[in-house]
């Protein structure tokens, strides 16, 4: 985790709720609003179901880059560099929303997600050069990203839409990174459309 | 002066950055300093979408809606251009204003109440962060500076900075 996340984290661990705790660590934002926010015990637990589908996507983009790094399809420079940056970047959503889900009180899911493996799990069996494995990486970016939108007014505690597009704009980075790479435009629309989400429950 | 108040208000105010996002990049094509052909497509594809940005949150402002570039923000964004006298310069500072405008909406949607509301700046965020990953590429900049681990509001354009003339 990055020295102002985890600084973050250590200023305010245990003094806050759950949704502040995310809140702060993405940095900015206000932590009033959500000491209040939580929905009470029905929300919080409509909230870890959402918390935990996300550790689990997470989860399995760290299990997609970590097969196609070590199978040594990322040989070229840049894709070798970022895919090791962007399996990190995985590493540490997934950390957060685990801790959020026991903050929440919740149990912190730890496998990938069932449903995002079925897609892609078959594909990795098969990887033979760097374009197919450019193409599954892409692939299970461009679900994260497209699950992240779809939390937009799921939450019962609202501070964590923010707190999930944080991370939805960063997955979205990274697709738009490897899209040219397989003859995909890196910002193919004006507004992106949630149309590969994995949906809360789903797969956990 | 329009209130900024509300999701409407916020809506006006994130039309107000898109137009001058649109300004900005017409100014720049004028110039006429982006001429390779892939900063120039580019950048084209890049002023249309901020275009339809505008038109999609003016549409969800209803009657607080504008149709001027928010102006403080273009007097800004002129002076950082001004400077840039060749391409690398010009793809710098725009790669710069989009890194801007996704962490303006990770503000926006800090304080939107509606669903569609928030569902609209949802919407648009993560293309701000593609454009801001094309730019980069073009202008060759460092991967840690492309590619956060979160988006943050660390560089927040705000109404209460940029009000919406």
């Amino acid at each position: 985790m990055g020295g102002v996340t985890r600084r973050r984290f250590l200023q305010i661990g245990g003094t806050l709720s759950a949704s502040a705790l995310l809140a702060a660590c993405i940095g900015g934002g206000s932590t009033k609003r959500s000491r209040d926010s939580s929905g009470g015990a029905r929300g919080r637990q409509a909230d870890a179901t959402i918390v935990r589908t996300l550790s689990s996507v997470e989860t399995a983009a760290v299990v997609v880059y970590t097969r196609v790094i070590d199978a040594g399809l990322l040989s070229t420079p840049v894709p070798s560099e970022l895919g090791e940056l962007f399996r990190s970047h995985h590493q540490e959503h997934a950390e957060l929303f685990r801790r959020t889900t026991a903050d929440l009180g919740g149990r912190p899911f730890t496998d990938p997600n069932a449903v995002v493996m079925q897609q892609l799990g078959p594909r990795l069996d098969t990887l033979g050069d760097e374009a197919t494995a450019l193409r599954v990486v892409f692939d299970v970016e461009t679900i994260l990203a497209d699950t992240y939108q779809a939390t937009m007014g799921t939450f019962a505690d609202k501070s964590f839409n923010v707190a999930a597009m944080s991370v939805g704009g960063a997955e979205a980075r990274h697709a738009a990174a490897i899209a040219p790479s397989i003859g995909l435009s890196p910002a193919p629309q004006a507004l992106a459309s949630p149309d590969r989400a994995v949906p809360a429950g789903n797969g956990v | 002066m329009a209130q900024t108040s509300g999701d409407k208000g916020l809506q006006a105010f994130a039309q107000s950055v898109e137009l001058a996002l649109v300004q900005a990049y017409t100014e720049v094509a004028a110039a006429g300093t982006i001429t390779s052909p892939g900063a120039v497509d580019a950048t084209t594809t890049i002023v249309q979408h901020h275009q339809e940005h505008a038109g999609v949150l003016g549409d969800a402002a209803g009657s607080r809606a504008t149709s001027e570039p928010n102006r403080r923000l273009m007097n800004r964004f002129r002076a950082d251009l001004r400077g840039a006298s060749n391409e690398a310069a010009a793809l710098d500072v725009l790669f710069r204003f989009e890194n801007e405008a996704a962490s303006t909406y990770m503000f926006v949607l800090s304080s939107l109440e509606a669903t569609p509301a928030l569902e609209l700046a949802a919407s648009i965020l993560p293309v701000e962060s593609e454009h801001a990953v094309v730019l980069a590429g073009l202008a060759h900049q460092a991967p840690a500076e492309t590619f956060p681990s979160f988006e943050t509001q660390d560089q927040a354009l705000k109404p209460d900075e940029f009000p919406v003339s």
